[in-house]
């Protein structure tokens, strides 16, 4: 048995607290409750427990506090489908996920994807390409569940192989 | 000795601390002694990701984590002991203060959200572009400036104190055409020196007694329509061949001109050079015809192609029917001097059948006077044959 840690890092309101709920104990709200600070859960997947970190998103006038990556490894970057901006922050926040763990693996969920949207397969391929570290880029819904499993567990093997190899 | 009066101060100051060695195992602990000698990682999931910084003796701080609808904040640094190294992880609790504060903070995203998901965010970024592209001025019944917005002290890149009295005609010259004598479309010219077309709408604001007061013009940038226009008009206006001006072109100048006089030059037999060597020789000799008569014509004169090998010349109204003779005849002696060397062995001499038409007093329409010249221009061919 062994732990390892994880963050979900993006912009207020695009679903990462959702997800998490989705993940861990399979359930959805349409209430927004917006994160302040940092808070963590927990799932076993096999033989590692995963602590979840669930911080709070980045705002105009809040940017995303540094020392809650520290340790991670690896990162969920997540996206709301229906705000441009938060597709555009997502550079940023690849950006200071690097600065702070160089080449944790990342997967990056384009959330909400059940509500009318409009993204071209173009347009995720680019996204996949914001950084070699990226490793899927998943539309998500935590509200119909669609690809939440996906989205973690993807993170999950990649990061037993790693600590496999060493 | 340490330890207990560790735990006192922390009952006093609201922290709660955990004793643990380097296997992690947790020795002491102020909140529940049946933890003692299980992992702290159990206890405070916060540290998973943090060990081998714990054990190099870094300090860590984790501020904010809600826990049980509780915030607190989390240290964790080296604790002195004699017999054995230790570690300390200890939680001070966030005041009352501190959760009414992140409640304001959620209820700020919660309306930021709802707002940056509305029709009205992306209705009024749509406005806002077009604002910012849309120049507008309030001007008195004199036609002077009273007021701008930014957009326009932006454009001409000054201040707005600059512009309050200078009249609107400064600024903006109307672009009208001899059809359309009122026209939308202003011309001014923007901080680079660029000249820019506008469509203005003139509002005219009327007080109780119907009298115009104030007018507020909205000025829309409208060059790339300007360019899409003249583009148009050029390709309809130009031959592709020669990149001479067509029909079209010499019926628009000509009625610009008071008392035009023109010259219609007509390559004789120049089927049969198509005939002949091909229509590639005829295209070459085409465009060696223009090269030749643009060098003798002066700028203000107008050659253009009228059709198949028919050029037509208009004069510039000063020129007088000596010197336009006399062009001619300049001319008709360059064709023949200046052969069109095709190939080595195929060299073709052209040479020019022209008519000269002026305008007498009574006014005469382009197109009635090109006609008269097509006409000439074809009486002088038969006579030429015969
Ligand atoms: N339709 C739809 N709505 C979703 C989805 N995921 C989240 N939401 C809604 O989006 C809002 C924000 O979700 P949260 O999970 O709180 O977002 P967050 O990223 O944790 O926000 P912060 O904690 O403020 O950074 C809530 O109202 C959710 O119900 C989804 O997949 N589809
Ligand atoms: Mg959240």
């Amino acid at each position: 048995m062994f732990s390892y840690k994880i963050v979900l890092v993006g912009n207020f309101g695009v679903g990462k607290t959702s997800l998490i709920r989705r993940f861990v104990e399979n359930s959805f709200s349409e209430e927004y409750l917006s994160t302040i600070g940092v808070s963590i859960s927990k799932k076993t997947i096999g033989n590692a427990t995963i602590m979840i970190w669930d911080i709070e998103g980045h705002t105009e006038f809040k940017p995303i506090f540094k020392q809650y990556l520290m340790g991670a490894k690896g990162f969920i970057l997540v996206a709301d489908l229906l705000r441009q901006e938060t597709i555009e922050a997502l550079q940023n926040h690849i950006d200071l996920c690097y600065a702070v763990v160089k080449d944790a693996p990342i997967c990056i969920a384009l959330n909400k994807c059940d509500m009318p949207h409009e993204i071209s397969q173009r347009e995720i391929e680019e996204i996949s390409k914001l950084s070699p570290t990226v490793l899927k880029v998943l539309k998500t819904s935590a509200k119909e569940n669609e690809a939440v499993e996906d989205l973690f567990l993807t993170l999950d093997t990649r990061i037993k192989e790693s600590i496999k190899a060493d | 000795m340490q330890e207990k009066l560790l735990s006192f101060i922390c009952q006093k100051s609201q922290i709660s601390y955990i004793l643990f060695d380097e296997d992690f195992h947790i020795t002491k602990t102020f909140l529940n002694e049946s933890k003692i000698g299980s992992d702290i990682r159990e206890t405070l999931w916060e540290i998973v990701g943090f060990e081998e910084d714990i054990l190099r003796e870094q300090k860590l701080e984790i501020p904010m984590i809600l826990r049980e609808n509780e915030y607190y904040d989390l240290f964790v640094e080296p604790f002195s002991n004699k017999e054995k190294k230790l570690f300390i992880a200890y939680m001070q609790q966030k005041s009352k203060d501190t959760h009414s504060y992140a409640n304001v903070l959620k209820e700020i995203n919660k309306k930021t959200l709802i707002f940056d998901t509305s029709d009205e965010k992306k209705e009024s970024r749509y406005y806002q572009e077009i604002n910012k592209r849309l120049l507008t001025l309030h001007v008195n019944s004199e036609g002077k400036i009273t007021k701008v917005n930014d957009a326009v002290t932006y454009f001409f890149n000054t201040q707005n104190s600059a512009l309050q009295g200078v009249h609107f005609s400064k600024l903006f010259t109307p672009q009208s055409s001899k059809k359309e004598a009122k026209s939308n479309i202003f011309v001014a010219k923007n901080s680079f020196g660029k000249e820019i077309f506008f469509h203005a709408d003139i509002i005219p604001l009327k007080n109780r007694e119907n009298k115009i007061v104030e007018n507020i013009i909205i000025a829309q940038d409208v060059s790339y329509l300007k360019e899409i226009e003249k583009e148009l008009q050029y390709a309809q206006e130009h031959d592709t061949l020669t990149g001479l001006p067509n029909r079209h072109y010499l019926l628009r100048a000509i009625e610009y001109r008071e008392k035009p006089t023109i010259a219609l030059l007509d390559i004789v037999s120049f089927h049969k050079v198509n005939e002949e060597y091909g229509a590639h020789a005829g295209d070459m000799l085409l465009k060696h015809t223009t090269s030749l008569l643009q060098s003798l014509l002066e700028p203000q004169d107008t050659l253009t192609r009228l059709f198949g090998d028919t050029f037509v010349i208009l004069f510039e109204s000063e020129k007088n029917r000596t010197y336009i003779d006399a062009l001619v005849n300049k001319i008709k002696e360059a064709m023949h001097k200046n052969p069109l060397y095709y190939t080595q062995e195929d060299i073709i001499t052209a040479t020019l059948t022209t008519v000269v038409i002026e305008t007498n007093d009574e006014p005469i329409s382009a197109k009635e006077l090109l006609k008269n010249g097509e006409k000439a221009l074809q009486r002088e061919k038969l006579l030429k044959k015969s």
